[in-house]
């Protein structure tokens, strides 16, 4: 059998070891006794050597000098690759709403608008018409502060009251609460929603330049 | 006028108002010190604003600012397309006068819409729109139970609360149990008087607002305790109904902080006043 597999002679000295233990195992449940050829494929399997196989090339010591050059150029490429990446992304990208379309900037002269010079009284009347503007802002400002500076006292006094009446009431009064945070509401609008409302359908395309 | 109580209702849901009790109370009180001798029943009152759903009218100045505002943007602008084309438009009908009709491409230029015919189209699709007015028909019939009212302002819920055999007007008002903190107790409170449909955003778990009475004579010596220690908490309406409870309120109203007054007593008003935002 291991003839018949043509094999070199120290794998048919194994095999023969082998063969013959397995025929003694076998010896149990057949009849004839060692035979060398054999139809079964359980009596010819064979344990071989590792086939097909090189021996190791040998490695070659690299220079380390060499070796760190190669390191710092290989460094020195990513860097660059980084830094121009870097570089699109400091700059400033234009903000279509803020420049003027190519279109208007060609024709800036016949857009122009003829200009037209102010009469003292109108201009008197602008100035005026912003001092009270600046007065009136300011008088807002001052009533808002006011009503604001009034419910937090309110605030004050109530928490005190609490504090000197329970102090376990109090401590559950201070705790956050986290549902009030982040807070949305839709604010007044010029005119009321109309009730039963049937809005056109429409399309929204978003064409925003994005600039990665 | 003789008062009669019913204990039990009171001390779990309130106490009588009464004119002379309140004004006895309130000239007999001295400054709050510290601790007051006896006990104090604590009360959640709850303020439920409808917040404004419509911008104020612009006052005068505001008007005439906004007037100069866009004149000086127009004056600082340039040509749009649109008048840039009124402009061709005009000069186009010019040439073809002056032409009389000779020449066909501007026969064809002048027969495309115009300018100003686009701008008459678009006014019209506008006037065709109707918006909600907002002087609404509560408005206009004084109906302080409608939500629909003063959509510029701010609405606050007060009630006329059941307590013992008379009611009071109010803001809804409940007592606090053990066991639970203020803010459950008002979350509790507005439920229990206005239905539980109703969906209103507590602001807090703090109290906005406190106000302290005293009870009369007899009620004390029946509850054990001094007085009642109210404590304000200030909710906004999301949506939802508000459906008053028949057997602990008689009657709602939603006003705004300038009304207030006309319904609430003085004592209680300034306390509630103090903690609302009145600009309207």
């Amino acid at each position: 059998m291991a003839l018949s597999l043509g094999l070199s002679t120290v794998q048919r000295l194994a095999a023969n070891v082998l063969d013959m233990s397995l025929s003694r195992s076998l010896c149990a449940l057949t009849i004839s006794t060692r035979r060398d050829i054999s139809t079964s494929s359980a009596a010819a399997i064979a344990v071989s050597h590792p086939l097909c196989a090189e021996p190791l090339k040998k490695k070659k010591r690299i220079d380390p000098a060499v070796v760190r050059a190669r390191e710092e150029r290989r460094r020195r490429k990513l860097e660059k690759a980084i830094r121009r990446l870097e570089k699109s992304s400091r700059q400033l990208k234009p903000l279509a709403e803020m420049e003027l379309p190519r279109e208007v900037r060609a024709e800036l002269s016949e857009r122009r608008r003829p200009a037209r010079p102010l009469t003292t009284e109108e201009a008197n009347e602008r100035f005026d018409l912003m001092k009270e503007w600046t007065r009136h802002r300011r008088e807002q400002h001052v009533a808002d502060v006011a009503v604001l500076r009034r419910i937090q006292e309110s605030r004050a006094k109530a928490l005190r009251e609490l504090r000197a009446e329970s102090f376990e009431l109090y401590c559950a009064a201070i705790e956050e609460d986290p549902d009030l945070v982040p807070w949305a509401h839709s604010g007044p609008t010029l005119t009321p929603p109309i009730d039963g409302y049937d809005a056109p359908d429409g399309d929204y395309v978003d064409t925003t330049r994005r600039w990665e | 006028m003789r008062l009669t109580w019913c204990s039990r209702r009171l001390l779990l849901g309130g106490f009588q108002f009464s004119c002379r009790t309140l004004s006895q109370a309130a000239r007999a009180e001295p400054a709050p010190p510290a601790g007051q001798a006896g006990p104090w029943h604590l009360y959640t009152a709850v303020c439920l604003q409808r917040l404004p759903v419509v911008a104020p009218p612009l006052s005068d100045t505001e008007r005439r600012f906004a007037a100069l505002l866009r004149q000086l943007e127009f004056e600082r602008s340039l040509k749009s397309s649109h008048e840039i084309r009124h402009e061709m438009d005009i000069a186009t009908a010019e040439a073809l006068r002056a032409s009389e009709g000779d020449d066909p491409d501007l026969a064809e230029a002048a027969s495309l819409q115009t300018a100003a015919d686009f701008e008459d189209a678009c006014a019209e699709e506008l006037a065709g729109f109707e918006p909600a007015p907002t002087i609404t028909e509560a408005d206009r019939a004084g109906d302080q139970r409608s939500l629909q009212r003063r959509l510029s302002s701010r609405l606050v819920l007060v009630v006329q609360q059941r307590l013992g055999a008379g009611t009071s007007w109010m803001l809804p008002q409940g007592r606090h149990q053990d066991g639970a903190t203020l803010r459950q107790t008002a979350e509790q409170t507005l439920q229990a008087m206005v239905g539980p449909n109703v969906n209103a955003q507590f602001l807090g778990n703090a109290p906005w607002g406190f106000y302290k009475y005293k009870y009369p004579k007899p009620l004390q010596q029946e509850s054990g305790a001094v007085g009642g220690k109210v404590f304000f908490y200030k909710a906004v309406l999301r949506g939802g109904s508000v459906e008053p409870v028949a057997d602990r309120v008689a009657d709602h109203r939603w006003l705004t902080a300038a009304e207030l007054g006309g319904q609430l007593r003085s004592r209680y008003r300034r306390a509630v006043h103090r903690l609302l935002i009145d600009h309207d």
